[in-house]
């Protein structure tokens, strides 16, 4: 369960939040739509301790996040995980390397054992696997597309088995192929790992594909909340503009998948 | 009107120095938290290790070069002004005097802020605007010690050890200038050394280095970790920090020659 409460941050002149309040249910989506430079980004950076609030709590699984910092801080986020919007894979290591980073450095969070070397090359492998890289092993970040990265940088953070995911933007600046992977890949990690997600993105599609319940943000706050039936009916200029910016609805598509 | 505009830019300029004030505030108090992380938790071996390789065996060729060119230039120079003078002999005093207190650990530092402290706050700030360092924090490690403390931990060690690297070059540089080309006998090159160059010269040189280290990597990682602004943000901080890291060396090479002069004056002084 994640509890944020009168969360307000300001960037200079730039309000950013402005008393938000939101909560998050343990193993649902959670989708938060707005247009970009709105604070999306910055409300996950907030959740995960990246960010400090001007004010405001917020609670995640009964830990107060915002009162933390230090090792404390780091020790209480091990069971999270987060998928930036520009991939931030490591450069100097290779895809492997990166994939096997968490569990290199720390115990793993479910046994609370350290792995043997043997143990983290399945991880990694399984890892991979779910997100079609097998093989790509030994390259660098470099030599990987965007959305390979982006998948990539995926298995880093599935690796470790979080059970709260964090995604930045996860199918921006990709193709309609590549975005729909990322968002199957989203459903998947859900199914797989039983986590609570947090997805901020623009893009409708994939937030009625992914999304348990949809939340529109707005001058710093959460302006709108509901499941996608009842989001859709809200009468608000911009829920229409993003649903009519899509050209087919992905529940049917999803409906489909599941009987097809 | 011109009263409020005057009002204004003296406020802006305050506030400037304000920045500057709070930027030493963030700078000392990373080196802190540097230094805190370390002793709650070294950093893997492996990592101090790598960059132990980065930092030092990968700047011997350039600081080999800059020693032994200094050493030689040195050596021609004194004999040019010197020789005309009787004073031809002093030559190899000269050089290793010079390469010791002075041009070794000055001219080391500024080759390695060229060559290490660039590329490492590059490398940092790259890391930071391509959120890979807030990657690091939502993997629950901490970039101070993982990615800073074995650049300090390196750095601090191999800096006077390359000062040394560059000494021994540098007057062997001017042995082989002063010998070889102007004619001058091994002897009358070395001799003079062991009576007039002392313990303090050297250690003069290693603690130099040791201090430039400190300057070089804290000041690189500094503005490395606070590096914003794309691509174009990595450009300014590497080049504000490879300029702010030049005039620091240059002053307070004078403020240590001075001190380390009055200490070894107290000193003598007590010995006698």
């Amino acid at each position: 369960m994640i509890k944020i409460r009168n969360l307000w941050k300001r960037f200079g002149k730039l309000q950013v939040m402005a008393g938000l309040n939101l909560d998050v249910s343990d193993g649902e989506t959670l989708v938060i739509l707005g247009p970009s430079g709105i604070g999306k980004s910055v409300l996950l950076k907030h959740i995960i301790g990246l960010l400090k609030p001007d004010e405001g709590t917020i609670d995640v699984s009964g830990v107060p996040i915002t009162e933390l910092k230090g090792v404390e801080l780091l020790k209480s986020i091990k069971h999270m995980g987060m998928l930036f919007q520009g991939s931030a894979l490591f450069d100097s290591m290779t895809v492997e390397e990166n994939v096997a980073f968490y569990l290199h450095e720390h115990k793993d969070p479910q046994s609370g054992n350290r792995l043997s070397k043997a143990e983290i090359a399945d991880r990694v492998t399984h890892a991979l696997e779910m997100v079609g890289l097998q093989g790509t092993e030994n390259k660098m970040p470099s030599d990987l597309s965007g959305g390979m990265r982006k998948r990539a940088a995926l298995a880093r953070m599935i690796v470790y088995r979080p059970s709260i995911v964090l995604y930045d933007e996860p199918t921006t600046g990709l193709d309609p192929i590549i975005a729909m992977q990322i968002n199957e890949l989203i459903v998947k990690t859900k199914k797989e790992l039983k986590a609570t997600s947090i997805v901020v993105t623009h893009d409708m599609f994939s937030a009625l594909y992914v999304g348990d319940r949809l939340a529109l943000i707005r001058d710093g706050k959460i302006a709108h909340i509901a499941d996608p039936e009842h989001f859709l009916q809200i009468d608000d200029p911009l829920i229409t503009f993003l649903y009519n910016s899509i050209s087919q609805d992905p529940r049917k598509l999803k409906e489909k998948n599941r009987h097809g | 009107m011109e009263a409020q505009t005057n009002h204004l830019t003296l406020w802006k300029k305050c506030l400037r120095q304000m920045a500057i004030v709070l930027a030493v505030g963030e700078y000392i108090t990373l080196i802190f938290n540097v230094f805190s992380a370390t002793l709650r938790r070294p950093p893997a071996v492996r990592l101090i290790m790598q960059q132990l390789y980065d930092i030092g065996v990968a700047s011997l060729p350039v600081v080999a070069i800059t020693g032994f060119s200094t050493g030689m230039v040195l050596a021609a120079q004194s004999f040019y002004q010197l020789a005309d003078k009787g004073l031809a002999s002093v030559t190899g005093l000269m050089v290793g005097k010079a390469m010791m207190t002075e041009l070794g650990p000055v001219l080391t530092a500024f080759m390695v802020t060229g060559r290490v402290g660039a590329a490492m706050c590059a490398e940092l700030g790259t890391m930071r605007v391509t959120e890979q360092i807030d990657a690091l924090q939502t993997m629950a490690v901490n970039p101070n010690r993982y990615l800073i403390a074995p650049r300090f931990i390196a750095g601090i060690f191999m800096m006077p050890l390359l000062t040394v690297f560059s000494i021994v070059l540098g007057i062997y540089g001017g042995y082989l200038i002063a010998v070889y080309y102007f004619g001058m006998a091994p002897s009358t090159y070395f001799d003079p050394m062991p009576t007039h160059i002392t313990h303090f010269d050297f250690m003069t040189g290693v603690i130099k280095g040791f201090v430039f280290g400190v300057q070089i990597l804290t000041i690189a990682c500094f503005k490395g970790m606070r590096t914003s602004g794309g691509a174009a943000g990595v450009g300014r901080s590497t080049t504000s920090s490879v300029v702010i890291t030049y005039c620091v060396i240059l002053l307070s090479n004078f403020f240590l020659t001075v001190a380390l002069n009055i200490i070894h004056a107290e000193m003598y002084e007590g010995d006698s």
